[in-house]
């Protein structure tokens, strides 16, 4: 089933017809991508772990009703950022009331991966939004634009930022060497 | 304005690297649902063998009375029914060439949508087309 | 849209169960859940681009709706329609038919469907929602009924209405 071969569309179409496992196709093909997305927005992976599944859960109700014209991934992008952001919302209010804790920064053994990180941190949240979109979901301009609400311009301008920070940070410069 | 901008495959690469997939947990609770939607999805079939013996002679009866009821209620071979689909054809065109084969009655040869010579449900389907076309629809 | 295997058992069920008394509630326990209220997307943003969604109703008054075909248009806005769901009645929960070419028009669909099962909706039914994409300001929206049918295939008396999910120029309902 992890491997069905069918499309996103034809899986729809299955849950429409009444194929009791194409969802569960859908699911295990893009719950991953899911968490990834929702974990840009949250602190922590168990709420990334929720927002996907609240995000599927909303597609389960949704799907046999529902025809994309768009890819899923794109017609879910930002359910899955809404439910994230209303997760990091409930772990603020929950923090305001606790008292402040330095979190841990992230340890990567490999430390260009560890300085990569740490400049992604300090990109601006919409530049490092779209530039993960592009290189890590693999999404086109288009389909970010359509994701995010914003004309095709703002994406390419948000990602020609980001590529250029991350340019001219040293340590990272050997990325764009040939 | 502005040219695609080039992300290096390696840095594509290493991004992706930096969000590792987490664990999911073998109670995921979307599985779960999908697969309790699978099971209720299931139950008339399982109602249906449990009363299989109960349901025949008075299901099979009315059901029968009920079933054909709409269709007999419908002005069966009225000039709307038998004469062809309008032009513009509607979804309504459609929705009477159904009816027609439904009833196994013989239509008549102005409801060959497709041409093919064979009246049958992808004339329905060509009708259906038809009607939502943004291109022969009045505006 | 056709007749299921599922309908076709369903229907001498529920009357079988209805004849049997309680067991009808059994039967029809099984209801879905109401969809969870839409993701808050553009809340807040008056002329940026944003997602909504349109809600078709069309009321048969007491004529049970066998057949519709209407037609949804921007007369005036930049909209583009990124998907097309089915309605609240059972006869029309699939998404209804339409033109792929409505998705590069952007500006109007055309929607239709019928159903030859049991449960045909009187009354005020949403019959579909149509998702957008919408830029710049509040578009207006024109919604036209082009016919709507009985379950015997003839024309009705019936009036079709719209709720958007974001502002439009007209308002909800014009």
């Amino acid at each position: 089933m992890p491997n069905d071969p069918r499309t996103d569309q034809e899986l729809l179409d299955a849950v429409r017809a009444g194929d009791p496992t194409a969802f569960e196709a859908l699911y295990l093909r893009h719950r991953d991508w899911a968490f990834r997305v929702a974990r840009r927005f949250t602190s922590e992976d168990a709420r990334a772990m929720d927002a996907a599944q609240e995000s599927f859960l909303f597609l389960l109700k949704r799907a046999p009703t529902l025809r994309l014209t768009a890819r899923l991934t794109t017609f879910l992008y930002p359910t899955v950022k809404h439910h994230a952001l209303a997760q990091r919302r409930s772990v603020d209010q929950a923090d305001a009331d606790r008292p402040a804790e330095v979190r841990a920064p992230p340890i990567h053994t490999d430390e260009r991966l560890a300085l990569l990180e740490s400049a992604l941190a300090r990109l601006p949240d919409p530049q490092r939004e779209a530039l993960l979109m592009q290189a890590v979901d693999g999404m086109t301009h288009g389909e970010i634009a359509l994701a995010l609400s914003i004309p095709l311009g703002t994406v390419k301008s948000r990602i020609h930022a980001a590529v250029n920070t991350l340019r001219s940070d040293g340590p990272l410069r050997g990325y764009f060497e040939d | 304005m502005h040219d695609d901008p080039h992300i290096p495959d390696r840095l594509a690469r290493d991004l992706g690297r930096l969000e590792s997939p987490p664990a999911w947990p073998a109670d995921d609770p979307v599985l779960v649902a999908a697969r309790r939607l699978r099971g209720r999805t299931r139950r008339p079939l399982r109602v249906a063998g449990w009363s299989a013996g109960l349901a025949a002679a008075a299901g099979l009866a009315i059901s029968t009375i009920v079933w054909f009821h709409p269709v007999r209620q419908g002005p069966a071979g009225t000039p709307a029914l038998a004469s062809g689909p309008a032009s513009p054809a509607t979804m309504l065109d459609a929705y009477r060439l159904t009816l027609i084969l439904d009833r196994r009655e013989t239509p008549a040869t102005t409801w060959d949508a497709d041409g093919n010579g064979a009246i049958d449900r992808a004339d329905v389907d060509t009708l259906a087309a038809r009607a939502v076309s943004l291109g022969e629809a009045s505006s | 849209m056709s007749r299921r295997p599922w309908m076709t058992l369903r229907r001498p069920l529920l009357l079988l169960a209805a004849l049997l008394g309680g067991a009808a509630m059994t039967l029809a326990a099984a209801q879905p859940e109401g969809d969870p209220a839409a993701p808050d997307q553009g809340a807040g943003v008056v002329t940026g681009p944003r997602f909504g969604s349109v809600d078709l109703f069309i009321d048969s008054a007491e004529t049970p709706l066998a057949v519709y075909q209407l037609e949804l248009r921007a007369t005036a806005g930049d909209i583009r329609i990124v998907g097309v769901e089915g309605g609240d009645a059972r006869a029309f929960a699939e998404p209804p038919r339409y033109d792929p070419a409505a998705l590069s028009d952007g500006e109007r669909i055309i929607l239709g469907d019928f159903s030859t099962g049991a449960d045909l909706p009187a009354g005020r039914t949403r019959i579909a929602r149509v998702h957008l994409r919408i830029e710049g300001p509040a578009p207006t929206l024109e919604l036209k009924l082009d016919v709507a049918g009985d379950v015997a295939g003839n024309p009705i008396h019936a009036a079709a209405s719209f709720e958007a999910s974001f502002q439009t120029q007209n308002g909800s309902n014009p």
